[in-house]
C-alpha cells in the first residue's frame, strides 16, 4: 500500500495527457496547454500513452463518441476533463491530477477487461462484408474485414486500407477528420469532414476570449501557435516547444521586445536548419493566385528562394515568422490597411468559413500521392482554422485523386 | 559461449521481473481489451496487410551489399598479409556494386515520394 | 586473454542499464519543455516515467500478433544487453569470440525484425507504419554502418574486440577513421529510433511503434532504446576511442568516462534537428555517406597493406 501510494505519486509528476480541441475552442486549447506545462504534464500521442484526456470545448454529438471511444481505449489509470472556457483549465486539471492518484483508479480498472466488446458495433463491420463472395456466413477473426484491394498507380492490385485521420491526432486541426485511403503509407485518396462543437456558432460570436486572433498580439501568437504545430508534425519537439512559448508570450499582451528577441532566435534556428528544409520543401505547392485567396502573405511568395520552390511548406512556415515578427513590430495595422487592395492578405482573413474551406480543400488535393509524414506537413502547413466552419453547415466535402 | 548464454538468461530474467513486478504495482494485472487507436475511431479492418513498401527496389540493391559482407569480414583478416592485391580486388568489386547505386540512382530508386 | 568468469555477465548488464539510466536523467535535464522545473524534478524523470508505466496496465488489441508484438516489446533490450557482451568495459569483455565485431553487426540487424515485430504486431495502422518506416530507414544506414565497423577490424586484422582495442596503442582509431566514426554514432542513433532517426516512433503517426503498447510492455520497449543508445556507445569507444587506454587514470575509468562522453552526446543531438525521413535521406545516404565510408575504408585499408606489408 505504502509502495502503490509512492508509485502514484511519482507517476504524477509527469503524467501524459491527450488534448481533444472542439473547433472554435482555439483559446482553450492554449490555456490548456499551458496550464498541464505547468502541472509537468507532457503530450500523449496515443490513447496507450495518455493518463489525462482533457477535451478543450464544448463538442457536439459525433466529437464526444470519438471522444469517448479514446477513453475507452486508455489504459488506466486515467483521469478525463471537460474544459469548456478558459478560466476553468487549472482547476480541472488540478482536479484530474488528484483523481489519477485516487484510490478509485483500481477500481475503475476493475469493471473494465474489454473496451472492444463494450463499445458500439463497429460502422460497417457488416457491411463490407458484400464485396466478398463468402462473406456472409464466414466469421471474421474480432469482427473485422482483412484489407480490399484496388490497383494502385503502377496499374498493380494490392492491399488498400481506409483510416480516417483525426480528430484525435497530434498536432492536427481541431475536429477535423481526413478520411483517406493507403496502400503502405502512400495516401491514395482523401476527403475531409468536421465534426463540430455543440452548439454551431458563427466564428464572431464567442467573444474575444475564445477567439485569440484578435488583435496583433493575438494574430502573432496564431501563427506561431501554426509553427508549433507544424514543428511537432516535423519531429522537432524542442523548437517546437519554444514556438509555443512564444506564442503563449505574445498572446498573454506581454511586452513586445523581449517576445521578438525570442522570435529572433528562433527565426535562426529554423531557417539554419537544412533537415527542416528537407522535411517542409517542395510539400503542398500552391500556385500565386491560390496563395493569394487562402489568405497567405504575398511578401513571401516574393522571396528569392520560393521562386525556385514555389508556395510550398517551407515558403508557409517562413512566412509565418516573418508574419509574427511584423505584428509584434507593431507593422500589422498598417499593413492592413494598405491591403485594401486585395495584393495580400488582411488580418481576419484566415478566420473566414471560405478561406478554411478552400486550405481544406487545397490539403486534401494535394496529400494524393503522397506518404503520411508528408502528407501530415501538407496539413500542418495550411493550417486550416476548423473554428471558422463550425458556424457553417457542416456537410462533408472533399476532393478525391489518385 | 557460456558467457553469452548467461547473458540472455540474464536479459530473460529482467524482462521477466519486470513483468513480475508489473503484476502487483499496475491499477490492474490483466490486460485491457481495446481497438487500436485509430484517432478515436473504431477499425473496420484488419490493419495487417500486404504493405505496399516503395521502396521495394531499394532492397535488391541493398541485398546486393548485404551479400557482399559476407567477403567484407574474412577479407578484414588478411588485407595486411595478402597486400596489394586484395585491395585492388575488394574495391574493384565495391566499385562494380556502386556502379550499380549510381544506375539506380539513375532509373529514380532512391526517391519514391 | 583469459575468458572473464561467468558471474561477469550481472556487473555488466548492470553497467548498461546504469548507462542507459543516466542517459535518461541527462534527457530530461536538457529538456526546455521542463525548463522551469526545479533540477530534481527533471533529473528524477526516467524514476517519474518507470512509476508511472509500472502503475498503468497493460493493452491488448483486436486480434494481436501477440507473440511477435511481446517479442518486438521485450526485444530492444535483450538485444542491448547481447550487444554489451562483446564490449570490454573496464579492460575486459564478457565475452570475447574471434568474431565479436561481427556478433555486434548481427545484433543490429535482429532490431529489424525485433522492431518490426512490434509494429506489426499490435494489428493498428499507426503502428504497422511505424514498423515499416524502420526498415526504410535502417535501408539508409546500414551499409554505411557495416563499412563502418570494418574500417577497425582492417586496422586491427581481427574481428576480436580485445584485439581491436589492443591496436589502438599509441593512436586511436578515431584520429584517421574519422568518418567511420561519425557514420557509426549516426547508425547506433538510427538502430535506436533516437533523436532525428526517430521516424519509426513519429509523432506524426501516433507515435508509430510506441503507439499501441502501455504499462510494462511500453516500460520495457522504451528501456530498451535507452540500452541499446548506451551499448552503441559503450561499443563506440571501444572501437574507435581507444577503450581503456589514457594517462594517469586506471583503464577502466577512462572507458567509463568515454563511454559517458559519447552517450552524453547522443543524447544531445536528440534536441538539435527535426526527425530526418527516410524517403528524403535516403539519396545522401546511398549517394554521400556510402562513398565518404567506402573511401575511409579504402584508406585504412591502403594504411594497413603499408604499415603491415
Amino acid at each position: 500500500m505504502v509502495l502503490s501510494n509512492r508509485l502514484a505519486g511519482w507517476a504524477a509528476r509527469r503524467p501524459h495527457a491527450l488534448l481533444v480541441e472542439v473547433p472554435g475552442a482555439t483559446a482553450v486549447r492554449w490555456v490548456a496547454e499551458a496550464e498541464l506545462a505547468r502541472a509537468g504534464a507532457v503530450a500523449a500521442d496515443s490513447a496507450a500513452d495518455a493518463d489525462l484526456l482533457v477535451v478543450a470545448g464544448a463538442p457536439g454529438a459525433e466529437l464526444t463518441a470519438v471522444v469517448d471511444e479514446v477513453w475507452a481505449q486508455m489504459p488506466g489509470p486515467r483521469a478525463r476533463i471537460w474544459i469548456a472556457e478558459p478560466g476553468a483549465a487549472a482547476g480541472a486539471v488540478a482536479q484530474a491530477l488528484a483523481s489519477l492518484i485516487g484510490p478509485g483508479q483500481a477500481a475503475d480498472a476493475g469493471r473494465r477487461r474489454d473496451a472492444w466488446a463494450a463499445g458500439p458495433a463497429t460502422p460497417d463491420g457488416g457491411g463490407s462484408a458484400e464485396d466478398g463472395d463468402e462473406g456472409d456466413g464466414m466469421q471474421m477473426p474480432g469482427g473485422l474485414m482483412m484489407a480490399d484491394r484496388a490497383p494502385d498507380r503502377d496499374g498493380l492490385q494490392l492491399d488498400v486500407l481506409s483510416v480516417p485521420l483525426g480528430p484525435v491526432l497530434a498536432d492536427w486541426p481541431a475536429g477535423l477528420v481526413v478520411d483517406v485511403q493507403v496502400q503502405g503509407d502512400v495516401v491514395q485518396r482523401a476527403q475531409w469532414r468536421l465534426l463540430g462543437p455543440a452548439q454551431p456558432s458563427g466564428p464572431a460570436s464567442d467573444g474575444a476570449d475564445a477567439d485569440p486572433g484578435r488583435g496583433p498580439g493575438g494574430r502573432a501568437a496564431s501563427r506561431l501557435g501554426a509553427l508549433a504545430r507544424l514543428l511537432g508534425v516535423a519531429g522537432w519537439p524542442a523548437a517546437a516547444v519554444q514556438a509555443r512559448r512564444l506564442r503563449d508570450a505574445a498572446w498573454s499582451g506581454a511586452p513586445a521586445a523581449p517576445v521578438r528577441t525570442g522570435l529572433r532566435r528562433l527565426d535562426r534556428r529554423l531557417r539554419r536548419s537544412r533537415a527542416l528544409r528537407w522535411s517542409t520543401d517542395g510539400l503542398g505547392v500552391l500556385t500565386p493566385d491560390e496563395a493569394r485567396s487562402q489568405g497567405f502573405p504575398r511578401w513571401d511568395a516574393a522571396g528569392a528562394d520560393t521562386a525556385r520552390t514555389g508556395h510550398d511548406a517551407t515558403a508557409r512556415w517562413r512566412g509565418w515568422l516573418t508574419e509574427a515578427d511584423a505584428l509584434l513590430a507593431g507593422e500589422g495595422a498598417g499593413r492592413g490597411a494598405a491591403e485594401g487592395d486585395g495584393a495580400g492578405h488582411d488580418a481576419g482573413r484566415e478566420d473566414d468559413a471560405s478561406v478554411a474551406r478552400a486550405r481544406l480543400d487545397a490539403a486534401v488535393r494535394l496529400m494524393a500521392g503522397l506518404d503520411l509524414a508528408a502528407a501530415r506537413v501538407v496539413m500542418a502547413s495550411l493550417d486550416p482554422h476548423c473554428g471558422a466552419l463550425a458556424g457553417a453547415a457542416r456537410r462533408p466535402e472533399g476532393t478525391t485523386s489518385a | 559461449m557460456v558467457n553469452v548464454l548467461a547473458m540472455a538468461a540474464v536479459a530473460a530474467a529482467a524482462v521477466a521481473l519486470l513483468y513480475l513486478v508489473h503484476r502487483y504495482t499496475a491499477v490492474a494485472a490483466a490486460p485491457l481489451r481495446a481497438g487500436p487507436f485509430l484517432s478515436g475511431h473504431r477499425p473496420a479492418q484488419h490493419a495487417v496487410s500486404r504493405f505496399h513498401v516503395r521502396w521495394y527496389v531499394l532492397t535488391l540493391l541493398f541485398l546486393a551489399f548485404d551479400v557482399e559482407m559476407l567477403f567484407m569480414y574474412p577479407w578484414a583478416l588478411v588485407v595486411a598479409r595478402v597486400g596489394t592485391s586484395s585491395v585492388v580486388e575488394m574495391f574493384g568489386f565495391l566499385g562494380v556494386l556502386m556502379a550499380g547505386v549510381v544506375y539506380a540512382w539513375r532509373e529514380g530508386a532512391l526517391r519514391w515520394s | 586473454m583469459t575468458a572473464a568468469p561467468v558471474w561477469s555477465v550481472l556487473p555488466a548488464a548492470a553497467l548498461v542499464l546504469a548507462y542507459a539510466s543516466g542517459a535518461a536523467v541527462l534527457d530530461g535535464l536538457l529538456d526546455p519543455a521542463d525548463r522551469d522545473r526545479g533540477a530534481g524534478v527533471r533529473a528524477g524523470r526516467p524514476l517519474w516515467e518507470t512509476a508511472r508505466l509500472l502503475r498503468q496496465r497493460r493493452r491488448s488489441t483486436v486480434t494481436p500478433d501477440a507473440l511477435l508484438w511481446r517479442a518486438g516489446a521485450a526485444g530492444p533490450l535483450v538485444v542491448a544487453l547481447l550487444m554489451a557482451v562483446v564490449v570490454p568495459m573496464g579492460g575486459r569483455a564478457v565475452a570475447d569470440p574471434v568474431v565479436g565485431v561481427v556478433w555486434f553487426n548481427a545484433l543490429d540487424v535482429a532490431l529489424w525484425l525485433l522492431v518490426w515485430s512490434a509494429g506489426w504486431g499490435a494489428n493498428g495502422v499507426y503502428a504497422l507504419v511505424g514498423g515499416y518506416r524502420y526498415l526504410a530507414q535502417a535501408l539508409a544506414y546500414e551499409l554505411p554502418l557495416m563499412f563502418a565497423l570494418t574500417g577497425p577490424a582492417v586496422a586491427a586484422g581481427s574481428l576480436r574486440m580485445s584485439e581491436v582495442v589492443a591496436a589502438q596503442h599509441g593512436l586511436w582509431f578515431v584520429v584517421w577513421m574519422p568518418v567511420a566514426f561519425g557514420v557509426f554514432l549516426g547508425a547506433v542513433a538510427g538502430f535506436s529510433l533516437w533523436g532525428p532517426f526517430g521516424y519509426p516512433a513519429g509523432r506524426d503517426v501516433a507515435g508509430g511503434v510506441l503507439a499501441e503498447p502501455s504499462g510494462v510492455d511500453r516500460l520495457v520497449l522504451l528501456a530498451g532504446r535507452y540500452a541499446l543508445l548506451a551499448a552503441g556507445a559503450a561499443m563506440a569507444s571501444a572501437l574507435f576511442l581507444g577503450g581503456p587506454a589514457g594517462p594517469v587514470l586506471p583503464g577502466w575509468l577512462w572507458s567509463a568516462l568515454k563511454t559517458a562522453l559519447v552517450l552524453a552526446a547522443l543524447v544531445a543531438v536528440r534536441r538539435r534537428m527535426p526527425v530526418l525521413r527516410a524517403d528524403r535521406v535516403m539519396r545522401l545516404a546511398w549517394l554521400v555517406v556510402l562513398p565518404l565510408t567506402l573511401a575511409q575504408l579504402l584508406v585504412v585499408a591502403v594504411i594497413a597493406v603499408v604499415v603491415g606489408g
